[in-house]
This record gives C-alpha cells, structure tokens and sequence, in this order.
C-alpha cells in the first residue's frame, strides 16, 4: 500500500477524491489531508506519503511553492498537480520540479484513473540509488541546541523540518527520528507545542485568532484552529470565552 | 475638430486665382498697346521722314533739271549771238576803233536775246581785247583777272563749250551787288576754225525761281552759289549752307525744331556751280498712318479677343476645378466624414491632385479602420480574459462541490453527468485558443453526445466511433466537429423521430486527413447543400457564426480555402458531412 495526501483548500474536492476514486484496486490508500500547503508542509513528516495531489491556487502557500519544498525533504514525492488553470504560467514554474501529471479541474476520474496508473507502475520500479548520507552524528546536545532554537524562532512561518536540517547540516530524516528519541515528541509536535503555548497567552487577552495565527507563525488561520483544537480539546473562540469568564 | 474654423480659413481668399489670373492678362494687355503704341509711333514718324526725303529729292532733282533745260536754251542763245554777222564781221576785224560799229553788232545781239529772259548783259571779246557789250546797269569788269593765263585756260580747256561761273569767277560784278550767272566760251571762226575772241552771256539770278516756278512745287528753295552766297530765292535758308552740299547729288538733314522734324534737303550738280537748299517740314497727318493703322487695329482686337479667351479657358480648366474640388473638401472636412470626392475633372494634374486626395483619404480611413479593428480585438480579448477566468474558474470549483454533493447522496448518474458537464465545458472553453488538436475537439463531441444522449433517453440515437489515432494530433480551429454534430441531431436524426446513427470518423487516406460526421436523418435538399456550400467569406457574419454556414466557413479560412468540404445526402435517408485536410495544410502539435 502506497500513502497518499491529498492538499486542497476545497474541502468538497478532497472528499470526492477521496470518496470516488477507488483506492485499494490500485494498491493506494488515502493518508492524510491538508487545507493548505503550510498544514501540509507541517504533516508531511508524519504521513510520509508517496503521492500527493496539490492543489495550485490556495492561500498562504501554493501548490508550486509546497512542491519545492517537499521535494527537497522526501525526493521521492510523486506529486500530481490539480488545477482549474492549465495555463503556462503554471506549466513554466513547475519546470524542474518533481511533478509527475496534472489534473485538470473539474476531475474526471477517467483521467484520475490513468495518472495514477502510471505513477504505481513508477513507484513499482526499484528508485534509485540514493547514497542516504545522514550527514554527521547527531549529539544530544545537537538536539538540545535545535529545541533551543525552536523555542526561541517558532514565530517564524518558515520554519520546519526541512529548514532546520539544512541549517544545521543534518539530513532531515535522521534529524526527525533522532529529535523522537530525544526529546520523546516529534520535531513537528514540539514546534506545535511552542505555537500553541504562545498562542494560549494570546487567546487569554482576548486576541482575534487571525492575529494571534500570524503572530505564533502559522498564517493560515483554519489550519491554526485546527491544531488549537486539537492540542487544547477546544476550539480558539471558547477557550477565550472560557478564560475571560475565569478572569 | 471646429468645422467653423476651418470654413474661415478657407474662405479667406477663395478666388484669388481667377482674379490674379485676369489682372495678369489685362497687365499683359496694357503693356502690349503701350509697346505697341510707341513702336507704332516711331514707325510712321520714319515712314514720314523717309517720305519727305523721298518728295524732297524728287523736287529738287526736278528743279535741278528744268534748270538745266534753261540753261540749254541760252546755250542754243550763245551760238546763236555766235553766228550773228554783226558780231563775226566784228571779231573777224581787226579790232580797231573804226574798223567796226559797235551799235550795229549791239543790235546784232539784241535782235536775238530780244526773245529771251533774264539775259542781264552780253559780252563779246575781240581777241585784241577789243569788246561790245549790251545790258543795263554799271557792270565792273576785272580785266586783269581775265588776261591771266589761269582764267584764259579754263576757257579754252572747254574748246568752245559753254562754262558756267558765277560772276565770271569774279571777273564779272554788278554794281548792284546782285549776283549774276556768266556762261563763257571761245568763239571760234566757221571757216578757218581758229578762237577768234571769247563770249560771255550774264543771266540774272531769276532764271532759277523760274526754273523752280516751273515745277509747281510750293516748296521754299533757296539757290546759292558753291561758296553759299544766295543766288535766288529764300534767303533765310543761306545759314544752313554746309560747304559738303556742293559735292554733286543729293544730301539731306533731318532738323529737330520746336515745331516738329525738318528735313534741310541739298542739290548740286556737276557741271553746274549751283546748289539747291530747301527746307520742309515733315507732315503729321500723312495718309500712310490711317492705312497702318486699319491694318493694326484688327489685330490688336484678335490680340485682346485671344488674351480674354485664354483668361476664359485657365478660369474654366484650372481655377473653376480647383474651386469645385476645395469646395468639396471643405463639404467633406465639414460634415466630419472623410468621404471621397467624385467630381468629373479634366484628365490632367487637377485630377491628380483630386485622386492624390481621394487615395489619401482612403488611406486615413484604413488607418481608422485598422484603429477600430485593433480596439475591438482589444476589447474582445479583454472580454475573453474575463470569461476565461472567472467564469471558468467559478464553473469548474461548483461542479466539483455539486459532484461531491451527489456523490454523498447516493446519485452516482448525476455524478457522471456533471462529470461529462465539466469535462465538456473545460475543453469547450479550453483557454481560449483558437486551434486545438483534433482529439481534443472528438472529446468534446463525445461530452456533447453524452450530455445530448441523457437529454433524449438513450433510444434517440446510437453514436459510433471510427477513429485513427494517428490523426488525433491534427490542429484544427476549435468548435467545427461540435455544430456539425449538432446540425445532425437537431436537424437530421430528431426530425425523424426514429432511433438513429451517428457515426464519427477520423481517418488518414493518401497523407489527407478525412474527417466526417454521418448521420442516418432524414437528409438535405441539393438546393440547401448548395446554398451551405456557396458561404464566402464576404459573409459579413459567416466567420462568427457557429451554424453549420458559419462552420464552414471557419474551416475553409483557416485552412487557407484548400480544405474540401463536401456534403453527401439521400433525402429521408442520411447526410455526410466530410472534411479533407490536404497532406500540405496538416499540422501537428508539433508544428506549432
């Protein structure tokens, strides 16, 4: 079985993805979803998906701009561009990236059906060679040092995974798994810990959520809710009713 | 643009070419009668000097011979004197006192001068100086001078011919101081033929006003000797005396005066020592004038005829046209409307100037043309962006919530139709390009026939594809397969009420790359296939138009008219609408 993600900010597109298309025959199975490339960019270590259809056109971060950046964490990625705009502009920005097919919108699963085809016959196909160079040993204090910095830089939208391993010279999957048994949580939930902390304090002042979703550096603010709900079992406009009540 | 302004401007000086044309002519004309005028003028005043010189010659050549004529007679006189026997008994004697009685030769002689006028005196000299003598008055007598040799000489040089002297050379002076004309000879013997003694007969001056009298000529004449002193006649004209008039023949000079020209005219002759001056004023009112001028004054009156007629014609050829066709301008500059102007001008540099105008405006307007057609594609492309972007966008986004929707509900064949709907509409709109591949073009025929078959229950129409895909790839302008479809349904198979066929097919044959759409409706007339076939693309709206006239003709322009399109029909049978893109004109993808 082969991961997929699906990356779009229509949530009825992804559903009928997800519902029309008839994973199993083709030995696929749905993963994971996003509403947008920064919720995807930040799921993506942990669904590790073979396949993701991306979405073009979506707010804070673009299918084009999600590509890039996944592709240099996982090379791998097959990834199928979905558009309603089949124009050049888009063809000519994806020059270079990893794209293996496009679907145009509104979906045919006739067309579906044969890109997927051809991406399992080249998941099939032994990949390439990688000399998996895992940079150099990883020290406790190493992992200290990138926590550290993750607490102090967390504000910043661009920071994830795949950037902090660059800066530091480690490869991102030997940096992930070492960061779990270090510090027991993943780099992504440690970050998301920072966000939500800070975002906590915020919430107890009363702040509007966009704001406070820009300020703790996740800019899309549905998919900031939903790791507020989800970290704090409530969603950001009770948990400020609540904590103005308590005051 | 101010239509008023440019009416001020260009009634300026509307006729300024006409009316500078005729003051030319009339300058022309003024200058030719001054011209003419003044040599007319100066014509006939030479004419009448010519004349008068002419008058005056024949005059005083006349005078000069009538004198002549006289003085022959007293020539004749001489010899007469001459052979009176008083007088040769007298110059045949000795001479002596005694020997002769000079009453007796006087009365000789009288009895023959008695017959002739203006004789003033007769002398007869013996050759011992001995002489007799008639005539009155005192008469003083250089004796001296008559014995020299010289005097004696010329006498003698004449062998008895007469001599003409005036006052004998000064032997002879009356004492009056009158002049006198001396004709002497030598008289010779009859007999032995030896000079015997000498004669000299003294006429008075009067023999020449009788000589002029003769003549009848009114004229003043003045007789003067070869040293000017006044013989007879005018003497008031003796101060014009030019010693150059004795040299024999005619001379003349034209005198400026107050009153007008005078013409001083001169005679001599050789053998007389007499010149002739007279002076006479030159005639202004000749006849000649009147005759120049009857010969002048038609002409002159063709001249001005000619000069008005060529007024006329440059007035009627240049400056009238001219006039008509900036009066056109103005009209067309006026209304606003950049029309071409049709006048009917004569076939030279006018009607230049009109076709140079004409072909102007015709340029302006095609650059306006071009203008106007350049906006509307703008705007027209303007409006495509609008529709391919949002409308599309909209469209496609809808149908996938709505596909989701019916998906969720349990209605799969709705979910199939919009399936068909927006992969219909998303080739149909497909960017807005103008050719799209032929696949592209049977994908949307098959949407439609799809989308057309859940219109009309699956027993409307049966749909068979023949499709080679090696032509797939052709280019073709986009939506001509679709309203070919169309046409069959709408007016083939449906009209017939029964289930149908229509059969797509695509294929290669030779290079040429056949598309057809057949369909088993109830056909076309030959008269209705003629009149779909016949479109040109002077329809104004035939490009643009997605009926079956308008597709056909959209095939043929693109394919630069060597496409063949040809339709085959059975009435209540079937119609075939075939369309052959030549091996040449077929591009692929590729060739894009």
């Amino acid at each position: 079985m082969y991961k997929v993600m699906l990356i779009d900010d229509e949530r009825p597109t992804i559903m009928l993805l997800k519902q029309s298309i008839d994973w199993a025959s083709l030995g696929l199975e749905v993963a994971g979803e996003a509403g947008s490339g920064i919720e995807a960019i930040n799921k993506i270590d942990d669904i590790q998906p073979d396949i993701a259809f991306v979405d073009i056109r979506m707010p804070f971060m673009g299918g084009i701009e999600f590509a890039k950046l996944a592709s240099i964490r996982n090379p791998d990625l097959k990834i199928i561009i979905l558009t309603a705009f089949d124009e050049f502009e888009y063809a000519r920005q994806c020059i270079g990236l990893p794209i293996c097919g496009y679907i145009l919108k509104p979906i045919v699963r006739a067309e579906i059906y044969d890109v997927l085809k051809k991406v399992v016959q080249s998941l099939k196909e032994p990949s390439r060679e990688y000399e998996e160079s895992y940079g150099s040993e990883i020290e406790p204090t190493a992992i200290r040092r990138i926590a550290q910095y993750i607490e102090e830089h967390y504000t910043d939208s661009n920071l994830n995974l795949t950037a902090i391993a660059q800066m530091f010279g480690f490869n991102p999957s030997y940096l992930s798994r070492r960061f779990k048994t270090e510090i027991g949580q993943s780099f992504v939930e440690h970050l998301t810990e920072c966000r939500m902390k800070k975002a906590m304090l915020m919430a107890k002042e009363n702040e509007k959520m966009f704001i406070t979703a820009t300020a703790v550096g996740i800019p899309d603010p549905n998919y900031f809710g939903r790791c507020f709900k989800k970290h704090l079992g409530v969603s950001y406009s009770e948990y400020c009713r609540k904590t103005a009540v308590n005051s | 643009m101010k239509p008023h302004a440019l009416e001020n401007a260009s009634t300026h000086s509307p006729h300024s070419l006409k009316q500078k044309t005729w003051q030319f002519f009339l300058m022309i004309l003024l200058f030719f009668l001054v011209i003419f005028s003044i040599s007319y003028g100066i014509i006939i005043r030479r004419v009448a000097v010519e004349n008068e010189i002419s008058e005056s010659e024949i005059a005083l050549s006349g005078i000069s011979r009538n004198l002549n004529v006289s003085l022959e007679r007293y020539k004749e006189m001489s010899r007469l004197i001459m052979l009176n026997a008083q007088v040769v008994d007298f110059l045949r004697g000795t001479g002596q006192a005694g020997d002769y009685n000079p009453s007796t030769v006087v009365d000789g002689i009288f009895s023959i001068t008695n017959i002739y006028n203006f004789v003033d005196s007769v002398y007869i000299y013996h050759d011992s100086g001995a002489y007799v003598s008639t005539g009155a008055g005192v008469m003083l007598i250089d004796e001296e001078l008559m014995d020299t040799p010289e005097w004696q000489m010329r006498i003698e040089a004449a062998k008895g011919g007469n001599v003409m002297m005036i006052n004998g050379d000064g032997a002879f002076a009356k004492k009056t101081g009158l002049p006198i004309i001396t004709m002497g000879r030598e008289v010779y013997d009859i007999d032995s033929q030896q000079p015997i003694g000498s004669l000299y007969v003294n006429l008075t001056p009067s023999v020449f006003s009788a000589a002029a009298r003769g003549m009848g000529d009114t004229r003043e004449i003045c007789f003067l000797d070869t040293e000017g002193n006044v013989l007879s006649g005018n003497t008031d004209l003796a101060v014009y005396y030019d010693p150059a008039f004795s040299q024999s023949g005619f001379s003349y000079q034209v005198i400026k005066s107050g009153t007008g020209r005078q013409i001083l005219s001169a005679y001599s002759r050789e053998d007389v020592p007499v010149v002739l001056v007279s002076l006479s004023s030159v005639s202004n009112t000749s006849a000649q004038y009147w005759e120049v001028l009857w010969i002048a004054i038609p002409m002159i009156v063709v001249m001005i005829l000619a000069i008005f007629a060529s007024g006329f014609f440059i007035s009627s050829n240049i400056a009238r046209p001219i006039d008509l066709l900036t009066e056109a301008i103005t009209k067309t500059r006026v209304e606003g409307e950049l029309k071409e102007t049709h006048l009917t001008l004569p076939n030279n540099e006018i009607r230049n100037l009109a076709d140079s105008y004409n072909s102007m405006i015709r340029h302006i307007n095609r650059l306006i043309d071009e203008l106007i057609e350049k906006e509307n594609s703008v705007r027209k492309a303007e409006m495509r962006t609008l529709q391919e972007q949002i409308k599309p966008h909209f469209l496609y986004n809808s149908l996938g919530t709505i596909s989701y929707l019916a998906h969720e509900s349990n209605a799969p064949k709705v979910h199939d139709a919009l399936e068909t709907l927006g992969s219909f509409y998303r080739n149909f709109l497909s960017k807005g390009s103008r050719e799209i591949p032929l696949r592209s073009e049977i994908m949307i025929v098959k949407d439609y026939l799809t989308l057309q078959q859940l219109r009309y229950g699956d027993d409307a129409f049966d749909v068979e594809y023949q499709i080679d895909e090696k032509v797939l790839d052709t280019l073709i302008p986009k939506l001509v397969l679709q309203p070919l479809v169309e046409n069959s349904i709408n007016h083939g198979v449906r009209l017939k009420g029964e289930k149908g066929i229509i059969r797509i097919r695509a294929f290669e044959q030779d290079g040429d790359v056949h598309v057809s759409v057949y369909d088993s409706g109830v056909g076309m007339s030959q008269s209705r296939i003629d009149d779909v076939l016949a479109a040109t693309h002077a329809d104004a709206d035939a490009l643009s138009g997605f009926g079956l006239k308008g597709t056909i003709e959209r095939i043929r322009y693109y394919f630069n008219y060597k496409a063949t399109i040809s339709i085959k029909s059975e009435m209540d049978e079937y119609t075939e609408i075939e369309i052959v893109i030549p091996k040449e004109t077929r591009r692929g993808l590729d060739d894009v």
